[in-house]
């Protein structure tokens, strides 16, 4: 990630975070996590899908 | 998103004035269109500035990315969501939409106390990407 993204110096003043690059490393964590849950959210909404698919065939 | 659409009250409605141990903390106003708690997994937490942080919010009200009062920040902060913690602390972040701008906001969170540090428009993608997954899940 850039480091031209704003961030209020308070924010390492009050110790969120030790220095840009550790804010950068949780950063990527998150746009980690949020891949993953993007992810598990297509899988439910496909099985939701075809749960409803099934359903109309049956009937 | 409710909540959102009240008009700017701005720092003049902070009045309530709290000592806890050698700090001193301003808290939101009580009234019933913005009590200053909000609830986390049945759990309810009462929103609060100490008296720096405020300082530092007033001081930089005027920057296009800080144009966000106390009250505001409470309401934003009613429909944020909140990211995991930072490791080995109680300080989050939070993200929530306010006037079509998507906004960071800084907290400690503990013993059903939520202290805001700060809070500025988001810049970050990762961040903003987040928030946009939540919003169109919840919708």
């Amino acid at each position: 990630m850039s480091s031209d993204y704003y961030t209020d110096p308070i924010v390492y003043k009050e110790g969120f975070f030790k220095n840009p690059a550790e804010e950068q490393e949780y950063i990527a964590q998150i746009a980690e996590q949020t891949a993953q849950l993007k992810e598990s959210l297509a899988k439910k909404a496909k099985a939701k899908t075809l749960h409803i698919t099934l359903l109309k065939t049956v009937t | 998103m409710s909540g959102l659409s009240g008009k700017y009250i701005g720092p003049t409605k902070v009045t309530r004035l709290v000592l806890r141990g050698n700090k001193l903390y301003w808290a939101v106003s009580r009234n019933e269109n913005s009590p200053d708690t909000i609830t986390i997994d049945r759990q309810v937490f009462t929103i609060r500035f100490s008296a720096t942080h405020v300082e530092h919010i007033t001081e930089n009200l005027t920057d296009p990315a800080h144009r966000i009062g106390f009250l505001e920040i409470v309401r934003l902060l009613k429909v944020s969501i909140i990211l995991p913690a930072l490791p080995n602390t109680q300080k989050r972040v939070a993200l929530g939409q306010h006037r079509n701008k998507i906004y960071e906001t800084y907290i400690y969170i503990e013993r059903g106390r939520i202290d805001v540090v700060t809070s500025f428009a988001c810049n970050k993608p990762p961040y903003q990407q987040r928030f946009k997954l939540y919003e169109s899940y919840v919708k």
